[in-house]
């Protein structure tokens, strides 16, 4: 239980600052496409005998920028290109645990998550991306901003605006890997809108709305987690409805206050 | 010998198969003032955004103040004809202007930028806005704040591309008389539809119909106009300056 509430704060600090980029840049559905691809490095590391979240470090990096290289440089409409990745990602993840001999314990759970079986050295892994994913942020701020703003005149000012575009997608990619225990391939993507699509409402201020995304993201994340062991409901698609319902109430708040 | 602030030469380029811009020649000396003018389509955007390096030549060559354009970023400030933004973007107009000043990786804005952020606002009449949010704007208020970010870094070349859209008359003639001051510092390339202002602020002409069909004093260019647009070009007075409009076809 100990290890399910670092776990909840791990997370939360990945979607709110990360998840405020995804929302603002408008790349929900890239990122939505690079989650569920990276099911294909969980499968990878079973069939290779590593800790599945681990080999979806370098397997996630690379859908991300197998995305990014679409986008840019091919002339396939994005959301097809996503839509193909996405599903190229899972089938290859279902064929590397085809492949491999005895049955896979607790894929079940990189589905779908499971917050309560998080092991401590995953733990360490999420801290370590963690370190990174705000390291990134810290130096990078300006040009994240500016590039979400306006790619165009980021290029304008001489940004080295597509460099920078990828390790957007880079950062995506590593806070998928730090959500993948908590709530799944399949749940990553309302972590990481959710609780930014909350905050945008009530700031101007883009540090304010990460700050306010990573406690906002902490409370649901933790409140999810109770709720489910009470209820003894799966814990990821408990966090998930609850930040929905967060988002709705907030919707409503706005709307009629 | 100084160099021009652009010079193109046998200029063509493509989008897929359809031909944008052919053969197009012209050369810009520095600290002039250029309206180019041409219908819809006619490949203006497209053109400026070749100056500005976003988009690389087929054919001929592209050179800013003697430099590939890429590398000539630093000198030339830009006014995009759009942005498309979200709403609630969380940024103010200050962070936005500020972007403008950006010095590369790793380097952070200075108090000097601040500064400049804020004497550029004033110079668009903008200074009490700064910590607004973008979103909050009205579309010409928005207009020159892209204007401010274009001039804050004190370009040498300055690309505005239609920048009158959504700007009230109050706003255009102060933005004519903001250009009469700049253009004593920096060379000027503005692309407008506003062909009757044109005839009364600017010297040097270039009609842009996928060709260029015309580069030189504006006082020698109403036939082609016509010929371009298809449409008669009819002088009105008022006041004391007579006007030049565009006649549509009876
Ligand atoms: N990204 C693009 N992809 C494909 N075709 C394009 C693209 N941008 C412009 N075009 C085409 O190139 C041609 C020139 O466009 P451009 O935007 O340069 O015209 P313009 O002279 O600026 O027109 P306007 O007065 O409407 O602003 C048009 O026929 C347009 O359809
Ligand atoms: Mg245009």
């Amino acid at each position: 239980m100990q290890n399910a509430f670092l776990a909840a704060i791990l997370v939360s600090v990945a979607c709110g600052v990360v998840g405020c980029y995804v929302v603002i840049k408008r790349i929900v559905f890239i990122s939505g496409g690079i989650s569920h691809s990276a099911f294909g490095g969980v499968g990878l590391g079973y069939f290779l005998g590593v800790n599945p979240l681990l080999a979806a470090v370098p397997f996630t990096l690379l859908a991300a920028a197998g995305m990014g290289l679409v986008k840019k440089r091919m002339e396939v409409p994005e959301d097809t290109a996503i839509g193909i990745l996405w599903s190229v990602g899972m089938a290859l993840g279902i064929i590397f645990v085809n492949l491999t001999p005895g049955y896979a314990p607790d894929l079940i759970s990189y589905l779908f998550g499971n917050i309560l079986t998080v092991p401590t050295t995953d733990l360490y892994l999420m801290l370590l991306l963690d370190a990174v994913i705000l390291v990134m942020v810290y130096l990078l701020r300006r040009e994240f901003l500016a590039l979400s703003f306006d790619e165009e005149f980021s290029t304008v000012v001489g940004m080295p605006s597509e460099a920078v575009y990828y390790l957007l997608l880079a950062l995506v990619a590593l806070s998928v890997v730090v959500l993948i225990k908590v709530v799944g391939v399949i749940l990553i993507i309302a972590l990481l809108t959710i609780p930014a699509a909350i905050t945008r409402e009530y700031t101007n201020n883009l540090n304010q709305m990460m700050v306010l995304s990573v406690v906002l993201g902490a409370v649901l994340t933790t409140g999810g987690l109770v709720l489910s062991y009470i209820f003894n409901l799966a814990s990821g698609a408990t966090i998930v409805l609850f930040m929905a319902l967060a988002f709705l109430l907030s919707s409503f708040i706005r709307r009629y206050t | 010998m100084v160099t021009d602030a652009v010079k193109i030469e046998d200029l063509s380029f493509h989008y897929h198969k359809r031909k944008v811009l052919e053969e197009v020649n012209l050369r810009v000396p520095h600290k002039s003032f250029l309206a180019i003018i041409g219908p819809n389509g006619g490949g203006k955007s497209t053109l400026l955004r070749m100056i500005l390096g976003l988009l690389t030549p087929e054919e001929g060559k592209v050179e800013v103040f003697g430099r590939d354009p890429r590398k000539a970023r630093e000198y030339m400030g830009y006014l995009p004809q759009h942005v498309s933004f979200l709403h609630d973007f969380p940024i103010n107009v200050e962070d936005t202007v500020l972007t403008g000043r950006y010095h590369g990786l790793f380097s952070n804005y200075t108090p000097g930028d601040r500064e400049a952020v804020h004497q550029t606002l004033e110079m668009v009449d903008l200074d009490g806005l700064a910590d607004r949010q973008m979103g909050q704007l009205s579309g010409g208020q928005v207009q020159r704040v892209f204007l401010a970010r274009a001039l804050v870094r004190r370009p040498k070349l300055l690309l505005l591309d239609e920048p009158m859209a959504s700007v009230d008359p109050q706003m255009q003639y102060s933005f004519y008389q903001l250009l009469e001051e700049l253009k004593k510092k920096m060379s000027i390339i503005l692309v407008t539809h506003d062909v009757g202002a044109v005839f009364d602020q600017v010297e040097d002409i270039a009609c842009l119909n996928q060709r260029l069909y015309y580069h030189g004093q504006v006082e020698g260019a109403g036939e082609v106009i016509e010929k371009m647009y298809g449409c008669p070009l009819e002088i009105i007075t008022h006041g004391a300056t007579p006007h030049r409009m565009l006649k549509r076809h009876e």
